[in-house]
């Protein structure tokens, strides 16, 4: 077998230094397989900082972290150095709710963010819910752990927070409800057509205590 | 040569025997069901006491080492285990 002292070392300090360290194929940036990119977004989701370690950069590791971890697979997901498993189970705990137990996240199933939508974009929007209604799905706005805000058209999921803003439904799960309070949606035009700019007093860099000319190098 | 290069190893039910035998090895007493699908792939079912008590992933972590040696390396004769099943009725 492939576990050398020196690999099992690299290891051990790899999950024993990194709160949340995950092995993949690539990196975060540019993922090389679909169940490690599937793993990263899920990550996005929910923490803004964690380590990775790319096994196609390293056969050593490749091989080491099977053994290491009694799995034959990649991406592994370490939490708090326990083996946590490969993107099935990730998959499933994110759905349950347990990967966010897991990873000390607390979120409030009751929370009711304000949001605001003015009239042109919820003009708009409502034409975007008409067409897929039909296929069972709904308006869902989504924040990722570093504030990016995302609408979307997806089925419902019995945890979702049902917000109403102006004149419409929107879908919002606990996680990024806890990211979303005082929130703005506005229509802008672009060539494309309409687009919506989301605003989030919540951002990093974006609260009103900052000063105006805070939007520089950092 | 090219009889050689086009050789695709041994026969899966050789393999799904190694994969049996490794398991049982490793889990006195389990009831195991190994099936070849496609090359490369199997499907396992485990029935075995041992799994009581245990998470999902620590009775996958108790196959998965026992099979470790045929899923390691560029020979390796197992690539991918499709689905694994570990029950203790």
């Amino acid at each position: 077998m492939s576990l050398d002292d020196p690999t099992r070392q690299q290891i051990d300090s790899l999950v024993k230094s990194n709160d949340v360290m995950l092995f993949m194929k690539g990196n975060r940036d540019a993922p090389q397989c679909g169940f490690s990119a599937t793993v990263i977004q899920i990550l996005d989701t929910l923490v803004p900082e964690y380590a990775t370690a790319d096994v196609l950069s390293d056969p050593g590791l490749r091989d080491g972290i099977k053994e290491y971890s009694s799995w034959p697979t990649i991406p592994q997901l370490y939490i708090k150095g326990e083996f946590v498993g490969g993107c099935d189970i990730i998959q499933e705990m994110f759905g349950s709710g347990e990967l966010l137990e897991t990873l000390g996240i607390q979120v409030d199933p009751n929370a009711r963010p304000e949001i605001q939508i003015d009239e042109k974009a919820a003009a708009a929007l409502r034409d975007a819910v008409a067409g897929a209604e039909a296929d069972g799905r709904e308006l869902h706005l989504m924040i990722d752990a570093q504030f990016g805000a995302q609408l979307a058209m997806a089925p419902r999921s019995p945890s979702d927070i049902e917000l109403v803003a102006g004149g419409i439904a929107i879908l919002i799960d606990p996680l990024s409800a806890s990211r979303a309070d005082g929130l703005s949606i506005e229509a802008v035009e672009t060539p494309r057509g309409t687009g919506f700019k989301i605003e989030n007093p919540n951002a990093p860099g974006n609260s009103p205590d900052s000063s105006p000319d805070a939007a520089g190098d950092a | 040569m090219a009889l050689q290069i086009l050789n695709q190893g041994p026969p899966p039910e050789e393999i799904a025997g190694k994969l049996r035998d490794a398991i049982a090895g490793a889990i006195e007493g389990a009831d195991i069901e190994v099936m070849p699908r496609g090359p490369g792939h199997f499907e396992i079912s485990v029935v075995s006491q041992a799994f009581a008590g245990k998470t999902r992933v620590k009775q996958h972590q108790l196959v998965y080492g026992a099979i470790a040696d045929l899923m390691t390396g560029a020979q390796a004769p197992v690539h991918a285990i499709d689905r694994l099943d570990c029950r203790t009725s």
